[in-house]
């Protein structure tokens, strides 16, 4: 066994214990992943193994973690008890490291060339002449376009994707035994996740490196992983080959994850797909919207180009109806979204909403349309005003519109929307900090029905959430659309919850929509050229279906 | 409205509003508790000043009649000072009523006018007379106020210029031979008043136009950035130096000339803020709801922008009253008025010679109200910092 | 950038007109308007000065005329581009010219004589103090981040910003009287900048019959070292305090943990990857600091009785000599705007992600 955890437990302060008796063995060359949703533990465990928590408030009261490396002068040693000079010895070069946040993991104000020489330098005695060289080197073996010309740049020159390359190469530089993955592609799109995984898998083979993938995505652990342990509250609940837990779960806990996928949950129109008919009755009609974005450079400040968010966009939102809006960041999935609500100026085109105008409409005759047209948002953090209570957020919008007599019989109506969404009444005057990131999101659309709107636009209502959370919040949107009768246009990048939940879908390739059509069709019978890159890089998960 | 809703929840611990929280936070820190002590004991200097330091007795009996010459030589800001003073105590017992603010407040304005008209005190002062009173027995018995001297009595019947503390004068005596604590204790006005008067000019000027700026964008912005890029780029104490130098020296006139030069700080502290908040999704689904603009700026906005300003101010009033404490050392301030400030310019003489009771207390006075209220800003920054609260949660 | 240096320093003819106006606004409001500020002081004087100073005003400004004529004409002979005045009251040609500042009739000179002899005073204890506060407190700011925990964190930070309240005047006073005044130690001279009759002395101290003169170098060194502390300590308290809360924040940073996953001492990791990132938010206040110091030259230049801009400032308003506060006013304003362009453009130099397009 190259390493072999026992028994790890770390806490903070006085805290209860984040990591709570985990053990766990990883071969050389073989890819282990620890999976589990966010405040399970696993990124501790991750940061533990190389003693990167902050010394001052983390600490490790038990545990060992025996690694046992050919290249090491002593062959085995426990990382929990070697001193702190010998750990730096392994960190680097036997065990590597990379992390979630490409756009922060890299120190800004020097080159990714000397970053990528510093531990060349450090651990394998190279001059600067020949770290650079082997520097461009690793450059190249992770693909990076123009790699002479990257050297000398600084981090914010380069694309995430990009960034995560770099971090792979400087982890890699060294030749380690083993390569901590910490989320290394959350933050990243789904088309650049798949490079980055293939070029980890590639690395890994050549180089014959153990990998400890830590990661919250199912679909990526079956994709990649050789074994897996599934964390919850600081433990391991259970251990196996990738076949065994992903096809043969044994805890409730693995099971529930599993049934929490998208991808496992079963599509949620039944017969309503024949009810409507094609073409027929469009809530929501968009001719050839644009929002752009003036660019001013020069002394004068003259305006030179635009940036074109939305770019002649057309579409059709049936009546009680879902249109799935898919796209990677920067597409400009979610400015149209707020174009439609007029909560970003349009430059040109209409937005139809049975059959009016809003863009021509004055912000007195718009009023009347707020009531119809509601947003929910992705972040639950900051989509409620941390200063009002509940009551205050759901109540106020209902005053302004006229909807209940007198403030008793609004806070009587919010209690019923607050209890419909799923929450308790006597939440109504807490604030928004006391609650978790799914409460919030339901707080957020309690807020857009207190209004009885007939639209609501989603924007990645379900990203910022924990996969089973996720499950939950479409569970609970779906029934309020068949109970309020409600239209959606659900903007998302996850296709895996576009095939769950939508009816018909429509991408979005820089600022432009490329395809449009039914799920069945778009998602099973692409036509575009970047559907179908979009579509091949979603990892592919069929619980159901056999181990392969 | 949230007793409506509550039913049977109990309001303390349940629900916490931010404000409730930062002001629990702030209270935790012992600087911050230590500050706001110093500051209670100057404000209550600054109202009980007559009664504490005066060369008027309280009570006195000449030719076998009782009177109160401290109480008749009292002018229309001495009571109406008392009269805020013993609003802001109606206000906070009765707190659990709403409206008494707004009742406490008229009462108190109705005090001051009054009192600006009707009280008149005698003009033509002699301090020397209750001494000389005494001493040939004219009159009989004097009660006196703890430290008998007034600020600007300057002991003419037995000149003592610059003398180091002694029984009589328990911190010496100034250049005019006035005594210095009464002077220190008379000084808290100025220090105080400065401090909040100068601030609140500069908090409403700054909301408003920080507010201005940061919700309506394009050319209007533009423009005003200018305008106060004007204000920032004159240093403030040469605008005020120009200031007292063309109108002359008075107390009012530089707590607005502070005032009018350090609102550009709040005005930028608000844009931005407004620039980050009309991003975040509340507002956006503040809009979205089709609210007003006025609740939408300040229902959604302001309460949540103005929390780094409140800690702009404290520290601001810090500045104001060293500003202030600058003028009259350099012999700019107020004339006749005690100051700090300017008790700290004569403990230096013209010859080199040095006293070191001019230099220590009021000194001393300046620096442990500038502390004071720099500590309280701090506690209240660390209060509301959201990286403290992130880390918590 | 070329063209966002040149864009700002266009915007700053604006801000440096409203400047003017402002100043002259404040003269023009005063009781009675420009003409009777003017004449507040010609009470004392001799009738043949006072017409003097009667006829200089009137070629000067126009007191006849509106105020906005007054202010322009003011401004004409003030802005270094205009026309030239030619005597008579006449008109020149436009074009570029000497400011002509005005005279002061206090001392009797021109104004921009006054600023000349000055302003070299002042920049000496700004260019001393600058890099002592910056460096010293650099070093502090990084040296006190490596004692943390709460009560070391509450300890320092109060401490610093005690130091940071204590008031320049105070300081000043009791520099003054305990170290320099005939009462106590007397180790430092209490006023100006040099011993009387060392303007004859040698450069560097030099050995006569009456044994060792310490030259007019150290001479001016031992005058400067009351002054200059009590310029530098109240900046150094507050960049300390920032310096070490920026290098305590970027130690927690992403990349200082991606730095130690390297392998990389803590030494290093300080060193190379933290400190110049923790320098970056204390180049923003270094804008603030700046006129900080031209205000705290005007205190110190007072007490210690040193003929700068500052004590300049000060007679001039106790004087009520309008002429050099109008001119010392508008260039101290020049000056910060100066300050604050070179401060945003050290921080792109400094900051790769910033670039004024």
């Amino acid at each position: 066994m190259l390493l072999r955890v026992t028994d790890l437990c770390t806490t903070f302060g006085d805290g209860p214990a984040a990591v709570d008796g985990v053990s766990f063995e990883i071969a050389s060359g073989e890819t282990f992943c620890l999976v589990g949703e966010s405040g399970s533990g696993k990124s501790v465990t991750g940061l533990s193994l190389l003693r990167l928590l902050d010394g001052t408030t983390a600490h490790h009261p038990r545990g060992a973690a025996v690694f046992r490396s050919p290249r090491l002068d002593a062959g085995t040693v426990d990382l929990m008890r070697i001193p702190e000079t010998e750990m730096r010895r392994i960190r680097g070069s036997r065990i590597a490291m990379i992390f979630q946040e490409p756009m922060t993991a890299l120190n800004p104000v020097l080159t990714i060339g000397e970053q990528l020489m510093e531990p060349l330098m450090l651990h394998l005695d190279m001059d600067e002449s020949r770290a650079r060289a082997r520097a461009l080197d690793v450059l190249e073996q992770v693909h990076m376009p123009e790699p002479e010309r990257r050297l000398d740049e600084y981090p914010h020159r380069l694309s995430g994707g990009q960034r995560q390359r770099v971090m792979i190469a400087m982890a890699m530089a060294c030749e380690p035994d083993l390569l901590i993955a910490d989320e290394p592609t959350t933050a990243l799109d789904v088309t650049i996740q798949a490079q980055i995984l293939e070029l980890m898998a590639e690395l890994q083979r050549r180089r014959n490196t153990a990998l400890l993938f830590i990661t919250h995505d199912l679909s990526v652990v079956a994709q990649i992983a050789d074994r897996i342990a599934v964390m919850q509250q600081g433990r391991i609940v259970e251990t196996g080959t990738r076949d065994e837990v992903l096809y043969r779960p044994r805890h409730p806990y693995t099971r529930a994850l599993l049934d929490a996928l998208p991808s496992r949950m079963k599509r949620r129109r039944g017969g309503h797909h024949a009810d409507v008919s094609h073409g027929g009755d469009a809530l929501l009609r968009l001719e050839k919207l644009r929002v752009y974005f003036p660019v001013y450079r020069g002394v004068l400040q003259r305006h030179v180009d635009d940036v074109r968010a939305v770019d002649d966009v057309s579409l059709d939102v049936q009546r009680g109806r879902v249109l799935a809006l898919v796209g990677e960041s920067g597409s400009g999935k979610t400015t149209l979204g707020r174009a439609i609500l007029r909560l970003v100026p349009s430059t040109g085109g209409r937005v139809r909403y049975a059959g009016e105008d809003l863009l021509s409409l004055s912000a007195r005759q718009m009023q009347r349309y707020r009531r119809e047209l509601q947003i929910v948002f992705q972040d639950p953090q900051s989509s409620l005003n941390p200063r009002l209570t509940v009551a205050t957020t759901l109540t106020e919008p209902m005053a302004v519109h006229g909807i209940g007599e007198d403030h008793v019989e609004r806070v009587r109506l919010a209690a019923g929307v607050l209890e419909r969404v799923g929450l308790e009444p006597r939440m109504l005057d807490r604030f928004p900090h006391e609650f978790s990131g799914g409460q919030r999101q339901r707080i957020g659309i309690a807020r857009a029905l207190v209004l009885n709107p007939s639209f609501i636009v989603c924007d990645e209502v379900t990203s910022a959430l924990d996969v089973s959370v996720q499950a939950r919040v479409l569970g609970l949107l779906d029934e309020l659309r068949v109970e309020f009768n409600l239209t959606y246009l659900f903007i998302t990048h996850n296709i895996d919850v576009v095939r769950y939940f939508a009816d018909e879908v429509a991408v979005m390739y820089r600022g432009r929509v490329v395809e449009q059509g039914p799920v069945d069709q778009v998602c099973n019978r692409p036509e575009h050229e970047y559907t179908r890159t979009l579509l091949a890089a979603v990892p592919q998960f069929e619980p159901a279906g056999e181990p392969g | 409205m949230s007793e409506t809703v509550t039913g049977g929840v109990t309001q303390h611990d349940g629900p916490e509003s931010f404000r409730a929280q930062v002001v629990r936070r702030t209270w935790a820190r012992l600087g911050a508790r230590i500050g706001i002590a110093w500051i209670a004991v100057v404000a209550l200097c600054a109202v009980f000043a007559p009664f504490l330091a005066n060369s008027h007795p309280l009570l006195m009996r000449r030719g076998g009649v009782w009177s109160s010459p401290l109480i008749e030589h009292l002018t229309w800001i001495d009571v109406s000072l008392l009269a805020a003073f013993g609003g802001l105590l109606v206000a906070w017992w009765l707190r659990r009523f709403r409206r008494t603010l707004p009742l406490a407040l008229a009462g108190v304005t109705l005090v001051v006018l009054i009192s600006y008209f009707g009280v008149n005190p005698p003009a033509a002062v002699i301090y020397e007379q209750y001494r000389t009173g005494l001493a040939s027995e004219t009159i009989e018995t004097a009660v006196f106020a703890p430290v008998p001297f007034s600020p600007t009595d300057r002991s003419r019947d037995r000149p003592r210029s610059l003398t180091a503390p002694d029984a009589v004068h328990l911190m010496g005596t100034d250049e005019d031979g006035a005594d210095v604590l009464s002077r220190m204790i008379h000084a808290c006005r100025i220090a105080l008043g400065i401090g909040f008067v100068a601030t609140g000019i500069a908090l409403i000027l700054g909301i408003v136009y920080g507010g201005i700026m940061g919700f309506f964008a394009g050319w209007a912005e533009i423009l005003m950035m200018r305008f106060l890029e004007i204000f920032e780029s004159v240093p403030q104490l040469f605008l005020l130096l120009m200031v007292v130098a063309f109108f002359g020296r008075n107390i009012y006139l530089m707590m607005v000339v502070i005032g009018l030069t350090s609102w550009p700080g709040y005005a930028r502290y608000l844009r931005a803020e407004f620039l980050k908040l009309r991003r975040q999704d509340f507002v956006q689904a503040a809009q979205a709801c089709g609210l007003p603009v006025t609740s939408i700026l300040f229902r959604h906005m302001l309460p949540n922008g103005i929390a780094p300003l409140l800690v702009a101010a404290s520290f601001g009033i810090a500045s104001a009253i060293l500003a202030e404490a600058v003028l009259s050392f350099l012999g700019l301030g107020v004339v006749d008025e005690p100051s700090w400030g300017g008790m700290l310019n004569q403990a230096v003489g013209p010859g080199g010679t040095f006293a070191p009771w001019l230099a220590s207390y009021p000194g001393l006075a300046i620096f442990l109200t500038v502390f004071a209220y720099n500590l309280i800003g701090e506690a209240l920054r660390d209060a509301i910092d959201p990286h403290l609260s992130r880390e918590r949660s | 950038m070329a063209s966002y240096i040149i864009r700002r320093l266009l915007l700053m003819l604006p801000t440096l007109f409203g400047i003017s106006v402002l100043v002259f606004a404040v003269m023009a409001l005063a009781p009675g308007g420009v003409g009777a500020s003017l004449m507040s002081r010609a009470g004392d004087m001799r009738p043949e000065e006072r017409q003097a100073m009667m006829a200089y005003y009137n070629a000067r400004y126009g007191l006849d005329r509106p105020m906005p004529v007054q202010y322009l004409r003011w401004l004409n002979n003030v802005s270094p581009i205009g026309f030239e005045s030619l005597p008579g009251g006449e008109r020149g040609s436009f074009g570029f010219k000497t400011p002509d500042l005005g005279m002061s009739f206090v001392k009797n000179r021109p104004v921009l004589d006054l600023i000349a002899d000055a302003l070299p005073v002042t920049l000496l204890l700004n260019a001393l103090t600058i890099p002592l506060v910056f460096v010293g407190s650099v070093i502090m700011g990084v040296y006190t981040a490596r004692f943390r925990g709460q009560a070391l964190d509450v300890g320092i930070g109060t401490a610093n910003l005690a130091l940071w309240s204590i008031p320049a005047i105070w300081m000043g006073v009791l520099l003054i009287g305990f170290l320099a005044s005939e009462q106590y130690l007397k180790w430092f001279p209490t006023s100006g900048l040099s011993t009387l009759g060392s303007n004859a002395w040698t450069f560097l101290p030099e050995k006569t019959a009456e044994g060792w003169r310490p030259g007019y170098l150290l001479d001016l060194l031992w005058h400067l070292v009351l002054p200059v502390f009590c310029l530098t300590y109240s900046g150094f308290a507050f960049l300390t305090k920032l310096t070490r809360a920026s290098v305590l924040e970027n130690l927690q940073a992403d990349y200082a943990r991606t730095a130690r996953a390297k392998g990389l001492s803590e030494a290093v990791v300080l060193w190379q990857h933290v400190f110049r990132n923790s320098l970056l938010p204390l180049m923003t206040v270094a804008a603030t600091i700046l006129p900080g110091l031209l205000i705290g030259s005007v205190i110190v230049e007072s007490i210690f009785s040193i003929d700068g801009m500052g004590r300049l400032v000060v007679q001039a308003v106790q004087m009520r000599d309008r002429e050099t506060v109008l001119s010392i006013t508008l260039i101290t304003g020049l000056l910060t705007l100066a300050s604050y362009l070179i401060v945003d453009i050290c921080y792109a130099l400094a900051d790769p992600r910033v670039s004024y397009e």
